[in-house]
């Protein structure tokens, strides 16, 4: 039998030898151009795992409409039939590719503007699972609308007019949508969270200060000469919207802290009853 | 038929109302007063004048209808709510109200006059974009800062009320 064996690994040995490279297999050599495909490829298939990611995909969709819109109004003051016909197949591949952006934009105009319109205010209490939901809907068109703040460096033609003053209004009631909805998911994340003055200085409040304070300047050049006094009008409206919102978050927070508290000491008492009886 | 009514219930139905006042009249308050910033530029003080009567003769009525409209629309919502006591909306509207008559709104007239004297700057519109921008900013978070001190500290004293009663 070890005689056998013996042989069997003489012949294999003699095989080896033959063998180009004496039986080691290297890799093969690639060339440049096919290393350089290979890491893109590679590079695009991570960028396709991150942007199918749940919790992110509808800011993507969200960015990617913004930026083609941004396209299109650059295409419009070159030719205009191209820049609209490109505005109407990204607005279509859009809606056909991400349907879900419908309700997004149902959900932000529906709720968060209409609600405005009949309470006079964005702030609305709502459970924790619409609030998520709104705040997805405000965090897409906050995608969108962002890039329309900087139309303002093109050189104006009524397609950037149009989308710099929809961007300016849009962008300025989504961050403070915004703003509001993610205190709000975080005060029912946490009741016992305490909300002080200190909280202004988190980088969530100075990225939505910056945004309004964009919007509010991005509408600046478009009152037209001489009528700087209805800008003042657009300040004081949406300095009040503003306020309104912010000023809430505290009270929002001690509604939540009281009512969870409330239903603590009502558990209790149900607790000690049982006790008593039993 | 006399109601005895307690003066908790008085001030919790007063801050609710108070917190729906804030909201809803100053924001149509705002829309009504749109008018007077154009009609001023294009027409000058005659139709500054005529606007203003007009909003003197009709504001009353249309105030009063708004009230009515506005009351009612409260009222179903409050009906609406099926747990009265322990409700998350109803706490709510009264710390929001209590806490609205404390902001202050002086910071809004101070950005107008900024934006009114930045126009007359002699200094290109890029320029004048970027300082209105810097300046609402900074001025924006202090006010912000300020009125948010102001509310934390009344809500405070809010709650160590409500605990002081409960124990």
């Amino acid at each position: 039998m070890a005689e056998d064996l013996d042989r069997l690994e003489e012949i294999l040995r003699e095989k080896v030898e033959q063998e180009k490279g004496g039986g080691i297999s290297f890799p093969k050599k690639i060339g440049v151009l096919v290393y350089i495909l290979r890491k893109v490829r590679w590079f695009f298939e991570d960028m396709r795992t991150f942007i199918e990611r749940r919790d992110i995909a509808h800011i993507i969709h969200g960015l990617s409409l913004g930026i083609s819109i941004l396209i299109a109004t650059f295409a419009y003051s070159i030719n205009m039939v191209l820049g609209l016909a490109f505005l109407l197949f990204s607005l279509i591949y859009h809606v056909v590719s991400y349907p879900e952006s419908v309700v997004h934009l149902f959900n932000f105009y529906g709720y968060i503007i209409l609600s405005f319109a009949n309470r006079g205010s964005l702030v609305s209490i709502a459970e924790p699972e619409r609030t998520i939901r709104v705040l997805r809907s405000v965090e897409y068109v906050l995608g969108v609308f962002v890039f329309g703040l900087i139309i303002i460096l093109v050189s104006p033609n009524v397609l950037a007019l149009i989308f710099e003053i929809v961007s300016a209004i849009t962008t300025s009631f989504a961050a403070v949508s915004h703003y509001y909805l993610s205190m709000a998911k975080s005060c029912w994340d946490n009741p016992l969270r305490r909300i002080s003055e200190k909280d202004v200085f988190s980088w969530e409040f100075l990225v939505f200060l910056g945004l309004f304070a964009g919007s509010l300047a991005n509408l600046y050049p478009l009152v037209p000469q001489g009528f700087a006094s209805v800008f003042g009008w657009f300040i004081v409206f949406l300095s009040y919207l503003f306020l309104s919102a912010v000023m809430a978050i505290p009270s929002l927070q001690a509604a939540v802290y009281i009512t969870t508290r409330w239903r603590g000491l009502a558990t209790r008492k149900m607790f000690n009853e049982l006790e008593r009886i039993l | 038929m006399f109601f005895t009514v307690s003066e908790e219930k008085i001030l919790v139905v007063e801050n609710i109302r108070r917190a729906w006042l804030t909201n809803i009249v100053n924001t149509y308050v705002l829309v009504m007063l749109l008018p007077f910033y154009v009609v001023a530029k294009s027409y000058g003080l005659v139709g500054t004048m005529l606007y203003a009567t007009l909003l003197v003769l009709l504001g009353p009525f249309v105030v009063f209808r708004l009230a009515l409209r506005f009351t009612r629309r409260m009222l179903r919502d409050l009906a609406g709510i099926s747990n009265f006591e322990g409700s998350i909306q109803v706490v709510f509207m009264v710390l929001y109200g209590d806490c609205a008559v404390r902001w202050t709104t002086i910071y809004v007239p101070i950005l107008i006059f900024v934006s009114l004297t930045i126009d007359l700057l002699p200094i290109s519109l890029l320029a004048k974009i970027f300082l209105v921008f810097l300046i609402f900013f900074v001025l924006i978070f202090v006010f912000t800062y300020k009125n948010m001190r102001r509310v934390v500290v009344n809500l405070d004293n809010l709650l160590m009320l409500v605990e002081k009663n409960e124990s």
